[in-house]
């Protein structure tokens, strides 16, 4: 009875909390790995596979450097108040939705966009970059190594003085 | 000697330390996964123990369950049950951890974040569990029902 009492408050502040946050998760259908989509199950309206081709570090490094892209960290706010690759944006993939609004401003569709995270593990920067692609940015790449292999080869790592 | 110990266990200081201790991580452990339940649906997914259409009602409804019963242990109500809904849960997190130990699969614990930084060796997850199962049967096997007078 009093277990169940517990359970039952979890159900309602669960569901309520998820139906008013700006992203809600939708509890009624069925999970859809991100990998499912790296393999072209979503594909666009017009029948068209998303494709993201990916790009070295030392590309990477020459176009930063030319000022000719902006890099995106797709991991959460508090793995970016850790450390991220100098000049990075902070835009998590998984909230998307919320944090696009808040550093559209910053993005410049001129410029090339690289999408970053952990390391060849993680996906969030393939998830990333296709909504990106979804909003209208069109030359997108990924940087696979992400974080781990910047930080192997000795690069620096900007610390933000203020954790968001 | 037995009944020293039994009265050690049983006395108020170790059940309030126990009910803090058990309670007060569960409420921790909820709320990075309250905070980032998209996360943490990825990490359930990831244990590849659950079928799909329950890893989004589990990612929002299990940390409320871990919050809501923390804080009923920490604040002394349903004791027993209480801490028999988080020792349920512990054996629960020590056989799925288990499970994937064996199968060698390389998984994020979800533990007390949903960020990449929560992985950990499995067998110190493990060990650590079993560890926190101590305070849970500690409550269960030694807090005294309350016994109403009789008029």
């Amino acid at each position: 009875m009093q277990a169940s009492i517990i359970l039952a408050m979890s159900i309602i502040a669960g569901v309520a909390y998820n139906g008013f946050s700006e992203s809600p998760l939708p509890i009624f259908k069925k999970y859809v790995p991100v990998e499912a989509e790296s393999r072209g199950e979503d594909d666009l309206s017009d029948g068209q596979p998303v494709h993201v081709s990916e790009i070295d570090i030392d590309t990477l490094k020459y176009l930063v450097e030319s000022g000719e892209a902006l890099l995106i960290d797709a991991r959460t706010g508090d793995d970016f108040s850790r450390g991220y690759l100098p000049g990075a944006v902070s835009l998590p993939a998984y909230e998307f939705d919320r944090v696009f609004k808040e550093v559209e401003g910053l993005l410049d569709e001129e410029k090339t966009i690289i999408t970053y995270c952990s390391s060849v593990t993680c996906i969030d920067s393939t998830l990333l970059a296709k909504k990106l692609y979804r909003s209208g940015f069109q030359n997108i790449f990924v940087y696979r190594g992400g974080l781990k292999e910047w930080t192997e080869l000795d690069n620096p790592v900007e610390i933000p003085h203020e954790s968001k | 000697m037995k009944d020293k110990i039994v009265k050690f266990l049983g006395s108020t200081p170790i059940l309030f330390l126990c009910r803090f201790i058990l309670g007060g991580l569960f409420i921790y452990a909820s709320i990075d996964k309250i905070v980032h339940p998209a996360a943490f649906a990825k990490i359930i997914y990831n244990y590849r123990l659950f079928p799909d259409f329950s890893v989004y009602p589990l990612a929002v409804f299990l940390p409320w369950v871990e919050m809501f019963t923390g804080i009923f242990l920490v604040a002394g109500i349903f004791k027993k049950n209480a801490a028999t809904m988080l020792s349920i849960l512990l054996i629960l997190f020590i056989g799925a951890l288990s499970f994937n130990l064996i199968r060698g699969l390389d998984f994020n614990c979800g533990c007390f974040t949903t960020a990449a930084t929560g992985k950990g060796d499995p067998l110190g997850l493990i060990f650590r569990d079993i560890l926190l199962l101590i305070p849970g049967l500690v409550i269960i096997f030694f807090q005294k029902k309350k016994i109403h007078a009789r008029q």
